[in-house]
């Protein structure tokens, strides 16, 4: 008998789960579709295609539109690409992360006009740097990275 | 914001040993298993 | 087995003084990060970045390397090739794993997930899984022959996923960021000193390391074959008793 053979059908089984692995992924991405995300002026342009869909819109938390009620979890903000914006509602704790000027995506729904998020994802930017000492936060410049990098 | 504001705000940071652990069990796990079966070939092929 | 004339690159020094060398550099590498100091937006979770980045770009070495010795097999039918194809292709899975390992604990304090089904991730996924087929493949095949040129064909075409995982976050609106350190573009958004002196120094270690690993890799390959020739021999032998 062949010394490889009896190892063989290990590998087989191995494939299998492999090919399955290949499988899953391929129907699970196809569903969600390869771009993530769409920006609210995108989200405009197609409102027919998109609307009473769940989508996932990626933008930037506009400053000083953030209402957080820490008893109720809920969570108010708008996203904005800086021509489109519109308000989110979310009920949960957002990531550590979340903070005014920052990339933001939700998935959701729209309810009226209100954006009803479901989950909340902090999408930062490429750019890493210590902080200078009694640094202020300049949140053009990062929502500035943010949409170049999208 | 000074450095020590910053840490102290993030409980995540765990994680960052957590990383470096991984890192040192898979590519020395990996190393170490290869240089013991290099060792034992060269018992078994002389 | 073939006896060449013996280069410089033959010595039997050589493979121990290069896993040293990685060693000495990983340790230097953990010094820098582990001083280096927070980030403004993400605090001390930036020092993942020295260990996931350098991760990603060794796997993409190693599946490129994979690819051109698998091609280099295919022009000359060296074994020598084959070997080293198949050798850089498991060392390429160990990096990848410890990339989507490293991205998961780094994604789930910044973004909020470990795992999401963005462009970069998924195709990430998709290279660990057609390199660890390769594998399994490799292990199927008896005849050694067939066995190479088969490894050597999946391993030129799997390696079309180095380009198209690392365009993803160009080309598709993805979860990821874009690099933060291009070369190409001479870019550079790592203002990070001690960041940027970890993950180069970190870079240069997984190289060296990648080297070294390679190098064992391909020793061992060379006698598991001669020992696999000598059992056909062996084999092909008692058969003619038998008969």
């Amino acid at each position: 008998m062949n010394p490889r053979s009896n190892n063989s059908w290990k590998y087989i089984l191995g494939l299998v789960i492999i090919l399955g692995g290949v499988g899953f992924v391929l129907s699970s991405s196809l569903n969600t579709n390869l771009t993530f995300f769409i920006t609210p002026s995108e989200y405009l342009q197609d409102t027919a295609k998109y609307s009473d869909k769940t989508v996932r819109l990626g933008g930037v938390v506009q400053e000083n539109s953030v209402k957080y009620n820490k008893q109720t979890l809920e969570l108010r903000f708008v996203i904005t690409d800086g021509t489109s914006k519109f308000p989110v509602s979310f009920t949960g704790t957002p990531p550590d992360l979340f903070k005014p000027g920052r990339g933001v995506t939700v998935e959701g729904k729209f309810v009226g006009n209100t954006f009803q998020g479901s989950q909340l994802l902090v999408k930062h930017s490429e750019e890493y740097r210590a902080p200078k000492p009694g640094e202020v936060l300049d949140y053009a410049n990062i929502t500035d990275k943010i949409k170049d990098s999208r | 914001m000074n450095p020590a504001e910053i840490a102290a705000a993030h409980k995540w940071d765990i994680f960052v040993y957590w990383s470096y652990g991984a890192a040192v069990l898979l590519l020395g796990g990996y190393a170490f298993y290869l240089i013991r079966l290099m060792r034992q070939l060269k018992k078994d092929t002389p | 087995m073939q006896s060449k004339p013996k280069s410089f690159f033959d010595a039997s020094w050589i493979t121990p003084a290069l896993g040293f060398s990685s060693l000495l550099i990983v340790v230097l590498t953990f010094v820098f990060t582990f001083t280096a100091q927070p980030d403004v937006q993400q605090g001390f979770l930036t020092r993942i970045l020295p260990l996931h980045v350098p991760a990603s770009w060794l796997a993409y070495l190693s599946f490129g390397m994979t690819a051109v010795y698998g091609l280099a097999y295919l022009i000359t039918r060296r074994n020598h090739f084959d070997r080293l194809s198949a050798s850089s292709a498991e060392i390429g899975v160990v990096f990848i794993v410890l990339s989507l390992f490293t991205g998961a604990l780094w994604g789930r304090p910044t973004w909020g997930t470990y795992w999401q089904w963005d462009a970069r991730m998924t195709t990430t996924l998709l290279m660990f899984m057609v390199y660890v087929g390769m594998l399994m493949v490799r292990g199927i095949i008896d005849d050694p022959a067939r066995r190479a040129r088969v490894s050597a064909v999946i391993g030129v075409v799997a390696s079309v996923g180095v380009p198209i995982n690392y365009m993803s976050v160009y080309w598709w609106n993805t979860l990821h960021q874009t690099p933060s350190l291009s070369v190409a573009a001479k870019h550079s958004s790592l203002a990070n000193p001690g960041i940027l002196i970890a993950f180069l120094l970190s870079l240069l270690g997984f190289t060296v390391l990648y080297i070294y690993l390679l190098r064992l890799r391909g020793q061992i390959a060379l006698r598991v074959s001669d020992l696999e020739s000598e059992e056909i021999e062996m084999q092909l032998g008692s058969m003619k008793v038998a008969q």
